[in-house]
Protein backbone atom coordinates (compact mmCIF):
# COMPACT_ATOMS: atom_id res chain seq x y z
CA UNK A 1 0.00 0.00 0.00
CA UNK A 2 2.25 3.27 -0.60
CA UNK A 3 0.90 6.73 1.02
CA UNK A 4 -0.20 8.84 -2.38
CA UNK A 5 -3.26 8.07 -2.94
CA UNK A 6 -4.00 8.01 1.14
CA UNK A 7 -2.82 11.70 0.82
CA UNK A 8 -5.55 12.54 -1.56
CA UNK A 9 -8.56 10.44 0.45
CA UNK A 10 -6.81 12.26 4.25
CA UNK A 11 -8.09 15.80 2.53
CA UNK A 12 -11.40 14.11 0.93
CA UNK A 13 -11.85 12.83 4.73
CA UNK A 14 -12.21 9.46 3.65
CA UNK A 15 -9.87 8.11 6.07
CA UNK A 16 -10.32 5.22 7.99
CA UNK A 17 -8.02 3.02 9.80
CA UNK A 18 -9.11 -0.37 9.05
CA UNK A 19 -8.65 -3.13 11.24
CA UNK A 20 -9.40 -7.30 9.96
CA UNK A 21 -12.08 -9.00 10.85
CA UNK A 22 -10.51 -12.05 11.29
CA UNK A 23 -7.63 -12.96 13.46
CA UNK A 24 -4.68 -12.74 11.04
CA UNK A 25 -3.28 -15.84 9.53
CA UNK A 26 0.19 -16.38 8.29
CA UNK A 27 1.20 -15.82 4.64
CA UNK A 28 2.79 -18.75 4.74
CA UNK A 29 0.44 -21.18 5.80
CA UNK A 30 -0.82 -20.94 2.66
CA UNK A 31 1.32 -19.26 -0.17
CA UNK A 32 4.67 -19.54 -1.12
CA UNK A 33 6.56 -16.21 -1.76
CA UNK A 34 8.66 -18.36 -3.97
CA UNK A 35 6.25 -18.61 -6.38
CA UNK A 36 5.66 -15.07 -7.36
CA UNK A 37 2.91 -14.59 -10.27
CA UNK A 38 1.58 -11.82 -12.80
CA UNK A 39 -1.23 -12.99 -14.94
CA UNK A 40 -3.47 -11.78 -16.97
CA UNK A 41 -6.92 -12.92 -17.58
CA UNK A 42 -10.60 -12.75 -18.11
CA UNK A 43 -13.07 -12.35 -14.36
CA UNK A 44 -15.01 -15.06 -14.71
CA UNK A 45 -16.59 -14.82 -10.97
CA UNK A 46 -16.50 -13.05 -7.85
CA UNK A 47 -17.27 -14.13 -4.40
CA UNK A 48 -17.88 -11.54 -1.92
CA UNK A 49 -17.48 -13.54 0.88
CA UNK A 50 -16.26 -13.53 4.43
CA UNK A 51 -14.03 -14.41 5.66
CA UNK A 52 -12.02 -13.81 2.53
CA UNK A 53 -13.58 -12.45 -0.57
CA UNK A 54 -12.04 -14.53 -3.76
CA UNK A 55 -12.22 -13.38 -7.66
CA UNK A 56 -11.61 -16.29 -10.77
CA UNK A 57 -9.90 -15.50 -13.75
CA UNK A 58 -9.48 -17.84 -17.20
CA UNK A 59 -6.27 -17.52 -17.87
CA UNK A 60 -4.80 -18.93 -21.26
CA UNK A 61 -1.04 -20.38 -21.56
CA UNK A 62 1.58 -20.06 -24.37
CA UNK A 63 -0.49 -22.95 -26.30
CA UNK A 64 -3.73 -21.28 -25.58
CA UNK A 65 -4.72 -23.30 -22.66
CA UNK A 66 -6.67 -21.93 -20.65
CA UNK A 67 -6.91 -22.72 -16.50
CA UNK A 68 -8.86 -20.53 -14.11
CA UNK A 69 -7.33 -19.37 -11.33
CA UNK A 70 -8.80 -18.14 -7.80
CA UNK A 71 -7.17 -15.13 -5.99
CA UNK A 72 -7.72 -14.46 -2.43
CA UNK A 73 -8.47 -10.59 -1.61
CA UNK A 74 -8.77 -9.51 2.16
CA UNK A 75 -12.18 -9.67 4.03
CA UNK A 76 -15.24 -7.22 2.46
CA UNK A 77 -15.80 -5.61 5.34
CA UNK A 78 -12.69 -4.26 5.42
CA UNK A 79 -12.72 -3.45 1.36
CA UNK A 80 -16.40 -1.95 1.78
CA UNK A 81 -14.49 0.60 4.38
CA UNK A 82 -12.08 1.30 1.60
CA UNK A 83 -15.23 2.21 -0.68
CA UNK A 84 -15.35 -1.06 -2.97
CA UNK A 85 -18.02 -3.15 -3.48
CA UNK A 86 -19.14 -6.69 -4.94
CA UNK A 87 -19.52 -4.89 -8.19
CA UNK A 88 -16.27 -3.33 -8.47
CA UNK A 89 -14.81 -5.78 -10.79
CA UNK A 90 -17.13 -7.32 -13.63
CA UNK A 91 -17.13 -10.26 -14.93
CA UNK A 92 -15.74 -10.29 -18.02
CA UNK A 93 -13.33 -7.54 -17.41
CA UNK A 94 -9.82 -8.32 -18.27
CA UNK A 95 -7.31 -7.59 -15.40
CA UNK A 96 -3.67 -8.18 -14.20
CA UNK A 97 -3.07 -9.86 -11.15
CA UNK A 98 0.19 -9.78 -9.16
CA UNK A 99 0.53 -12.53 -5.94
CA UNK A 100 1.94 -15.21 -5.16
CA UNK A 101 1.24 -18.72 -5.68
CA UNK A 102 -0.39 -21.35 -3.54
CA UNK A 103 2.07 -23.44 -1.53
CA UNK A 104 0.73 -27.09 -2.44
CA UNK A 105 1.20 -25.67 -6.79
CA UNK A 106 -2.68 -24.93 -6.96
CA UNK A 107 -3.65 -22.42 -9.61
CA UNK A 108 -4.67 -20.31 -6.52
CA UNK A 109 -2.95 -16.81 -5.57
CA UNK A 110 -3.14 -14.00 -2.85
CA UNK A 111 -3.40 -10.96 -4.53
CA UNK A 112 -1.39 -8.04 -4.07
CA UNK A 113 -1.91 -5.79 -7.23
CA UNK A 114 -5.14 -6.16 -9.05
CA UNK A 115 -4.97 -3.71 -12.34
CA UNK A 116 -8.01 -2.80 -14.39
CA UNK A 117 -6.35 -3.67 -18.14
CA UNK A 118 -8.39 -0.92 -20.04
CA UNK A 119 -7.62 2.05 -17.39
CA UNK A 120 -4.35 0.67 -15.60
CA UNK A 121 -6.65 1.15 -12.29
CA UNK A 122 -5.92 -0.61 -9.27
CA UNK A 123 -8.67 -2.27 -7.97
CA UNK A 124 -9.50 -3.20 -4.33
CA UNK A 125 -6.38 -1.30 -3.11
CA UNK A 126 -6.40 0.01 0.59
CA UNK A 127 -6.23 3.28 0.00
CA UNK A 128 -5.60 4.85 3.82
CA UNK A 129 -2.88 5.26 5.56
CA UNK A 130 -2.69 2.23 8.15
CA UNK A 131 -5.06 0.55 6.44
CA UNK A 132 -4.58 -3.44 7.86
CA UNK A 133 -5.32 -6.14 5.49
CA UNK A 134 -3.19 -8.85 6.87
CA UNK B 1 -17.19 22.92 -1.57
CA UNK B 2 -15.16 19.75 -0.02
CA UNK B 3 -18.06 17.71 -0.42
CA UNK B 4 -17.89 18.02 -4.26
CA UNK B 5 -14.66 16.95 -4.70
CA UNK B 6 -14.89 13.99 -2.22
CA UNK B 7 -17.84 12.90 -4.62
CA UNK B 8 -15.61 13.09 -7.25
CA UNK B 9 -13.28 10.91 -5.86
CA UNK B 10 -15.35 8.48 -4.86
CA UNK B 11 -16.55 8.33 -8.15
CA UNK B 12 -13.55 7.63 -9.87
CA UNK B 13 -12.48 4.80 -7.12
CA UNK B 14 -16.25 3.14 -6.76
CA UNK B 15 -19.75 3.24 -6.74
CA UNK B 16 -20.36 6.26 -4.92
CA UNK B 17 -23.95 5.27 -4.08
CA UNK B 18 -23.41 1.78 -2.47
CA UNK B 19 -23.18 0.93 1.56
CA UNK B 20 -24.38 4.52 2.62
CA UNK B 21 -25.01 2.95 6.09
CA UNK B 22 -20.95 2.81 5.87
CA UNK B 23 -20.47 6.85 6.27
CA UNK B 24 -24.05 7.97 7.58
CA UNK B 25 -24.25 11.10 10.17
CA UNK B 26 -24.97 9.16 13.67
CA UNK B 27 -27.73 11.20 15.23
CA UNK B 28 -26.29 12.96 18.60
CA UNK B 29 -23.15 12.94 17.68
CA UNK B 30 -21.62 16.42 18.88
CA UNK B 31 -19.60 18.16 15.59
CA UNK B 32 -17.30 21.10 15.61
CA UNK B 33 -18.23 24.28 13.02
CA UNK B 34 -17.53 22.41 10.15
CA UNK B 35 -19.73 19.48 11.07
CA UNK B 36 -16.76 16.89 11.04
CA UNK B 37 -17.59 14.44 14.76
CA UNK B 38 -15.76 16.23 17.88
CA UNK B 39 -13.92 13.27 19.15
CA UNK B 40 -12.66 15.49 21.97
CA UNK B 41 -16.19 16.60 23.30
CA UNK B 42 -16.55 15.92 26.79
CA UNK B 43 -18.11 12.38 27.65
CA UNK B 44 -21.90 12.07 26.90
CA UNK B 45 -23.67 10.96 29.81
CA UNK B 46 -27.39 9.58 30.70
CA UNK B 47 -30.09 11.56 32.33
CA UNK B 48 -29.30 9.88 35.64
CA UNK B 49 -25.95 11.27 35.25
CA UNK B 50 -24.12 7.94 34.33
CA UNK B 51 -21.66 7.88 31.78
CA UNK B 52 -23.10 6.69 28.67
CA UNK B 53 -21.18 4.05 26.44
CA UNK B 54 -23.46 4.07 22.96
CA UNK B 55 -21.29 4.18 20.10
CA UNK B 56 -19.68 2.43 17.48
CA UNK B 57 -15.98 1.68 18.81
CA UNK B 58 -12.73 0.70 17.14
CA UNK B 59 -10.64 -1.43 19.69
CA UNK B 60 -6.93 -0.62 19.43
CA UNK B 61 -4.84 -3.34 20.76
CA UNK B 62 -1.38 -3.60 20.29
CA UNK B 63 0.39 -5.17 23.03
CA UNK B 64 -1.67 -7.87 23.90
CA UNK B 65 -3.90 -9.31 21.16
CA UNK B 66 -2.05 -11.92 20.24
CA UNK B 67 -0.19 -12.77 23.37
CA UNK B 68 -2.22 -11.84 26.43
CA UNK B 69 0.55 -14.09 28.39
CA UNK B 70 2.87 -11.80 27.46
CA UNK B 71 3.99 -10.45 30.81
CA UNK B 72 4.09 -13.98 32.37
CA UNK B 73 7.06 -15.67 32.86
CA UNK B 74 6.72 -19.01 31.78
CA UNK B 75 7.19 -20.85 34.90
CA UNK B 76 4.33 -18.43 35.77
CA UNK B 77 1.86 -20.94 33.06
CA UNK B 78 0.99 -25.06 33.50
CA UNK B 79 3.49 -26.83 31.57
CA UNK B 80 0.78 -28.61 29.73
CA UNK B 81 -0.80 -25.25 28.97
CA UNK B 82 2.69 -24.02 27.51
CA UNK B 83 3.11 -27.14 25.45
CA UNK B 84 -0.44 -26.56 23.71
CA UNK B 85 0.20 -22.87 22.95
CA UNK B 86 3.28 -24.35 20.97
CA UNK B 87 1.29 -27.28 19.35
CA UNK B 88 -1.54 -24.75 18.19
CA UNK B 89 1.18 -22.33 16.71
CA UNK B 90 2.88 -25.19 14.87
CA UNK B 91 -0.09 -26.11 13.49
CA UNK B 92 -0.49 -22.54 11.54
CA UNK B 93 -2.92 -21.60 14.47
CA UNK B 94 -5.25 -23.63 12.67
CA UNK B 95 -7.90 -24.12 15.65
CA UNK B 96 -8.52 -20.69 15.95
CA UNK B 97 -12.17 -19.83 16.90
CA UNK B 98 -11.74 -17.11 13.68
CA UNK B 99 -10.85 -19.97 11.60
CA UNK B 100 -13.05 -22.12 12.72
CA UNK B 101 -15.88 -19.43 12.53
CA UNK B 102 -16.91 -19.93 16.07
CA UNK B 103 -17.27 -17.05 18.80
CA UNK B 104 -14.33 -15.84 20.25
CA UNK B 105 -15.93 -15.72 23.60
CA UNK B 106 -13.23 -14.44 26.02
CA UNK B 107 -11.22 -12.82 23.36
CA UNK B 108 -13.23 -10.24 22.32
CA UNK B 109 -12.78 -7.36 24.75
CA UNK B 110 -8.56 -7.80 24.05
CA UNK B 111 -8.83 -8.38 20.06
CA UNK B 112 -8.62 -5.37 17.48
CA UNK B 113 -12.36 -5.80 16.35
CA UNK B 114 -14.94 -3.09 16.13
CA UNK B 115 -18.26 -3.53 18.64
CA UNK B 116 -21.20 -1.39 19.21
CA UNK B 117 -22.28 -0.39 23.00
CA UNK B 118 -25.99 -0.21 23.10
CA UNK B 119 -26.76 1.40 26.88
CA UNK B 120 -29.92 0.97 28.70
CA UNK B 121 -30.18 1.80 32.48
CA UNK B 122 -30.59 -2.03 33.52
CA UNK B 123 -28.26 -3.77 30.40
CA UNK B 124 -25.31 -3.15 28.11
CA UNK B 125 -25.41 -5.09 25.15
CA UNK B 126 -22.32 -5.63 23.08
CA UNK B 127 -22.77 -6.24 19.31
CA UNK B 128 -19.44 -7.45 16.88
CA UNK B 129 -19.60 -7.61 13.60
CA UNK B 130 -20.05 -11.73 13.36
CA UNK B 131 -23.30 -11.39 15.08
CA UNK B 132 -22.15 -12.28 18.44
CA UNK B 133 -24.02 -10.03 21.07
CA UNK B 134 -22.72 -9.83 25.01
CA UNK B 135 -25.18 -8.72 27.67
CA UNK B 136 -24.16 -7.10 30.75
CA UNK B 137 -26.56 -6.97 33.45
CA UNK B 138 -26.75 -3.58 35.28
CA UNK B 139 -29.74 -4.64 37.15
CA UNK B 140 -27.86 -5.74 40.96
CA UNK B 141 -28.42 -9.60 39.89
CA UNK B 142 -25.63 -12.07 41.08
CA UNK B 143 -23.82 -14.27 38.70
CA UNK B 144 -25.16 -17.66 38.29
CA UNK B 145 -23.67 -20.55 41.12
CA UNK B 146 -23.80 -23.46 38.35
CA UNK B 147 -24.48 -21.82 35.01
CA UNK B 148 -24.31 -23.79 31.84
CA UNK B 149 -21.38 -22.99 30.10
CA UNK B 150 -21.18 -20.93 27.48
CA UNK B 151 -19.15 -19.66 24.51
CA UNK B 152 -19.50 -16.31 25.51
CA UNK B 153 -20.27 -16.14 29.50
CA UNK B 154 -22.54 -14.30 31.53
CA UNK B 155 -22.05 -11.05 32.40
CA UNK B 156 -22.86 -8.50 35.31
CA UNK B 157 -21.79 -5.13 35.65
CA UNK B 158 -21.26 -1.98 38.03
CA UNK B 159 -20.29 1.58 38.08
CA UNK B 160 -17.51 2.80 40.54
CA UNK B 161 -17.75 6.51 39.87
CA UNK B 162 -17.53 6.63 35.82
CA UNK B 163 -15.67 3.55 35.08
CA UNK B 164 -17.73 0.41 34.12
CA UNK B 165 -17.13 -3.12 35.66
CA UNK B 166 -17.57 -5.86 34.46
CA UNK B 167 -17.65 -9.35 35.84
CA UNK B 168 -18.06 -12.45 33.64
CA UNK B 169 -17.70 -16.30 34.79
CA UNK B 170 -19.46 -19.52 33.01
CA UNK B 171 -16.92 -19.92 29.87
CA UNK B 172 -16.76 -23.58 28.11
CA UNK B 173 -13.61 -24.31 28.01
CA UNK B 174 -13.52 -24.38 24.32
CA UNK B 175 -11.75 -20.72 23.35
CA UNK B 176 -8.35 -19.52 22.87
CA UNK B 177 -7.87 -16.12 24.96
CA UNK B 178 -5.45 -15.06 22.28
CA UNK B 179 -4.41 -15.96 18.43
CA UNK B 180 -1.58 -17.13 20.07
CA UNK B 181 -4.00 -19.87 21.88
CA UNK B 182 -3.44 -19.78 25.18
CA UNK B 183 -6.13 -22.03 26.80
CA UNK B 184 -8.62 -21.71 29.76
CA UNK B 185 -10.61 -23.98 31.99
CA UNK B 186 -14.25 -23.20 32.73
CA UNK B 187 -13.50 -21.92 35.96
CA UNK B 188 -12.06 -18.70 34.05
CA UNK B 189 -13.30 -15.36 35.66
CA UNK B 190 -12.85 -12.34 33.48
CA UNK B 191 -13.28 -8.60 34.59
CA UNK B 192 -13.08 -5.64 32.70
CA UNK B 193 -12.79 -1.91 33.71
CA UNK B 194 -14.19 0.43 30.89
CA UNK B 195 -13.72 4.15 31.11
CA UNK B 196 -14.45 6.48 28.54
CA UNK B 197 -12.21 9.51 28.78
CA UNK B 198 -13.97 11.96 26.60
CA UNK B 199 -16.64 11.57 23.47
CA UNK B 200 -13.90 9.74 21.37
CA UNK B 201 -11.75 7.71 23.50
CA UNK B 202 -12.14 5.00 25.93
CA UNK B 203 -9.76 3.38 27.97
CA UNK B 204 -10.18 -0.73 28.37
CA UNK B 205 -8.24 -2.80 31.42
CA UNK B 206 -9.17 -6.63 31.15
CA UNK B 207 -7.99 -9.18 34.33
CA UNK B 208 -8.38 -12.87 33.61
CA UNK B 209 -8.28 -15.39 36.29
CA UNK B 210 -7.60 -19.03 35.88
CA UNK B 211 -5.28 -20.62 38.62
CA UNK B 212 -6.04 -23.85 37.05
CA UNK B 213 -3.66 -22.46 34.10
CA UNK B 214 -1.95 -18.99 35.02
CA UNK B 215 -0.15 -19.03 38.23
CA UNK B 216 -1.37 -15.39 39.11
CA UNK B 217 -4.20 -13.21 37.40
CA UNK B 218 -3.49 -11.46 34.03
CA UNK B 219 -3.65 -7.98 33.11
CA UNK B 220 -3.93 -6.79 29.88
CA UNK B 221 -4.61 -2.60 28.69
CA UNK B 222 -6.05 -1.62 25.83
CA UNK B 223 -7.98 1.30 24.09
CA UNK B 224 -10.90 2.17 21.72
CA UNK B 225 -11.70 5.20 19.59
CA UNK B 226 -15.32 6.17 18.38
CA UNK B 227 -15.82 5.58 14.95
CA UNK B 228 -18.22 7.99 14.27
CA UNK B 229 -21.13 7.94 11.43
CA UNK B 230 -20.79 3.92 10.63
CA UNK B 231 -22.40 0.78 11.25
CA UNK B 232 -21.20 -2.36 12.08
CA UNK B 233 -21.01 -4.66 8.82
CA UNK B 234 -22.37 -8.23 9.02
CA UNK B 235 -19.43 -10.83 8.86
CA UNK B 236 -20.70 -13.93 8.06
CA UNK B 237 -17.39 -16.28 8.56
CA UNK B 238 -18.84 -19.56 7.99
CA UNK B 239 -19.83 -18.31 4.29
CA UNK B 240 -16.93 -19.60 3.07
CA UNK B 241 -14.53 -20.23 5.17
CA UNK B 242 -13.58 -23.91 4.31
CA UNK B 243 -12.11 -22.71 1.02
CA UNK B 244 -8.94 -20.80 2.16
CA UNK B 245 -8.77 -23.65 4.42
CA UNK B 246 -8.43 -26.07 2.10
CA UNK B 247 -5.10 -24.80 1.23
CA UNK B 248 -3.22 -24.30 4.20
CA UNK B 249 -0.56 -26.98 4.17
CA UNK B 250 2.60 -27.84 6.39
CA UNK B 251 4.03 -26.30 9.92
CA UNK B 252 5.46 -23.40 11.13
CA UNK B 253 8.29 -25.00 11.95
CA UNK B 254 8.62 -25.75 7.94
CA UNK B 255 10.39 -22.54 7.54
CA UNK B 256 13.06 -23.57 10.22
CA UNK B 257 14.51 -26.42 7.86
CA UNK B 258 14.57 -24.96 4.79
CA UNK B 259 18.20 -26.42 4.83
CA UNK B 260 19.19 -22.41 3.14
CA UNK B 261 22.48 -21.32 4.60
CA UNK B 262 23.45 -17.71 3.86
CA UNK B 263 27.50 -16.84 4.06
CA UNK B 264 28.31 -14.69 7.19
CA UNK B 265 29.13 -11.77 4.91
CA UNK B 266 25.79 -11.64 3.12
CA UNK B 267 24.06 -11.40 6.18
CA UNK B 268 26.58 -9.05 7.37
CA UNK B 269 25.41 -6.89 4.87
CA UNK B 270 22.20 -6.46 5.62
CA UNK B 271 22.85 -5.36 9.38
CA UNK B 272 21.34 -2.01 9.50
CA UNK B 273 18.35 0.34 10.98
CA UNK B 274 15.62 0.15 8.41
CA UNK B 275 12.78 2.98 8.71
CA UNK B 276 9.51 2.24 7.22
CA UNK B 277 8.18 4.25 3.68
CA UNK B 278 4.85 2.18 3.21
CA UNK B 279 2.88 2.76 6.30
CA UNK B 280 0.94 -0.49 7.23
CA UNK B 281 -0.66 -0.85 10.58
CA UNK B 282 -1.79 1.41 13.27
CA UNK B 283 0.40 4.39 14.47
CA UNK B 284 3.08 5.01 15.89
CA UNK B 285 5.01 4.86 13.06
CA UNK B 286 7.25 5.30 10.82
CA UNK B 287 7.82 2.02 12.14
CA UNK B 288 11.38 0.79 12.44
CA UNK B 289 13.44 -2.64 11.73
CA UNK B 290 16.82 -3.23 13.53
CA UNK B 291 18.69 -5.72 11.51
CA UNK B 292 21.80 -7.43 13.51
CA UNK B 293 23.98 -10.63 13.01
CA UNK B 294 25.06 -12.58 15.91
CA UNK B 295 26.35 -16.08 16.19
CA UNK B 296 25.92 -16.34 12.24
CA UNK B 297 22.52 -15.77 12.98
CA UNK B 298 20.13 -12.99 11.72
CA UNK B 299 17.78 -10.80 13.72
CA UNK B 300 15.38 -8.64 13.10
CA UNK B 301 13.73 -6.45 15.97
CA UNK B 302 10.69 -4.06 15.03
CA UNK B 303 10.01 -1.00 16.63
CA UNK B 304 6.57 -2.00 18.05
CA UNK B 305 7.05 -6.10 18.65
CA UNK B 306 10.06 -6.85 19.31
CA UNK B 307 12.99 -9.02 18.57
CA UNK B 308 12.83 -12.13 16.65
CA UNK B 309 15.38 -14.78 14.50
CA UNK B 310 14.95 -14.44 11.05
CA UNK B 311 15.10 -18.13 8.77
CA UNK B 312 16.63 -18.25 5.70
CA UNK B 313 14.19 -19.35 2.55
CA UNK B 314 16.36 -17.69 -0.44
CA UNK B 315 19.29 -15.92 -0.19
CA UNK B 316 17.51 -12.35 0.54
CA UNK B 317 14.09 -13.67 1.65
CA UNK B 318 13.66 -14.54 5.73
CA UNK B 319 10.79 -15.87 7.00
CA UNK B 320 10.08 -15.78 10.81
CA UNK B 321 9.65 -12.29 10.79
CA UNK B 322 6.28 -12.17 12.74
CA UNK B 323 4.15 -14.23 10.62
CA UNK B 324 5.21 -11.82 7.46
CA UNK B 325 8.76 -12.31 5.27
CA UNK B 326 11.50 -10.16 4.79
CA UNK B 327 13.37 -9.68 1.50
CA UNK B 328 16.65 -7.81 1.30
CA UNK B 329 17.22 -6.08 -1.76
CA UNK B 330 20.74 -5.59 -2.39
CA UNK B 331 22.49 -3.77 -5.29
CA UNK B 332 24.14 -4.70 -8.17
CA UNK B 333 27.41 -4.01 -5.58
CA UNK B 334 25.84 -6.19 -3.42
CA UNK B 335 24.90 -3.23 -1.19
CA UNK B 336 21.31 -2.91 0.51
CA UNK B 337 19.44 -0.16 1.27
CA UNK B 338 15.95 -1.19 1.43
CA UNK B 339 14.20 -4.23 2.06
CA UNK B 340 10.19 -5.34 1.31
CA UNK B 341 7.97 -6.34 4.77
CA UNK B 342 6.05 -9.21 3.48
CA UNK B 343 2.30 -9.01 3.71
CA UNK B 344 -0.86 -11.33 1.86
CA UNK B 345 -1.88 -7.85 1.30
CA UNK B 346 1.35 -6.43 -0.66
CA UNK B 347 4.78 -5.58 0.13
CA UNK B 348 6.29 -2.75 2.54
CA UNK B 349 9.19 -1.03 1.42
CA UNK B 350 11.83 -0.28 4.57
CA UNK B 351 15.00 2.33 3.50
CA UNK B 352 18.19 1.63 5.97
CA UNK B 353 19.48 4.52 7.93
CA UNK B 354 22.39 3.32 9.30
Amino acid sequence: MKTTLAVVLVTAGLLLVVRPAVAHHAFSAEFDANKPVKLTGTVTKVEWTNPHAWFYMDVADATGKVTNWAFELGGPNGLIREGWTRNSMKIGEIVTVEGSQAKDGSPIANTQIVTLKSTGQRLFAASSRGAQQP
Amino acid sequence: MKTFGLAIIVAALATPLAAQWVKYPTPGTPRTADGKPNLTAPVPRTRDGKVDLSGMWQRISPTYRRNIARDLKPEEIQPWARELVQQRMEDLGKGQMSVRCLPWGPAYPTSERLFKVVQTPGLILMLDEGLVYRQIFMDGRPLETDPNPSWMGYSIGRWEGDTLVVESAGFNGETWLDSAGHPHTEALRMTERYRRRDFGHMDIDVTFTDAAVYARPIKVSLSAEVRPDTEPIEAVCNENAAKSLEHWTGKASDEKNSGVKVPPEVSASYAGTYVEQDLWGPPPHPRTIQVTVSNGLLFAELSNRGKVELFPQTQTRFAGFFDWSITFLPNSDGVTKDLLEMHISGNYRYTKTK
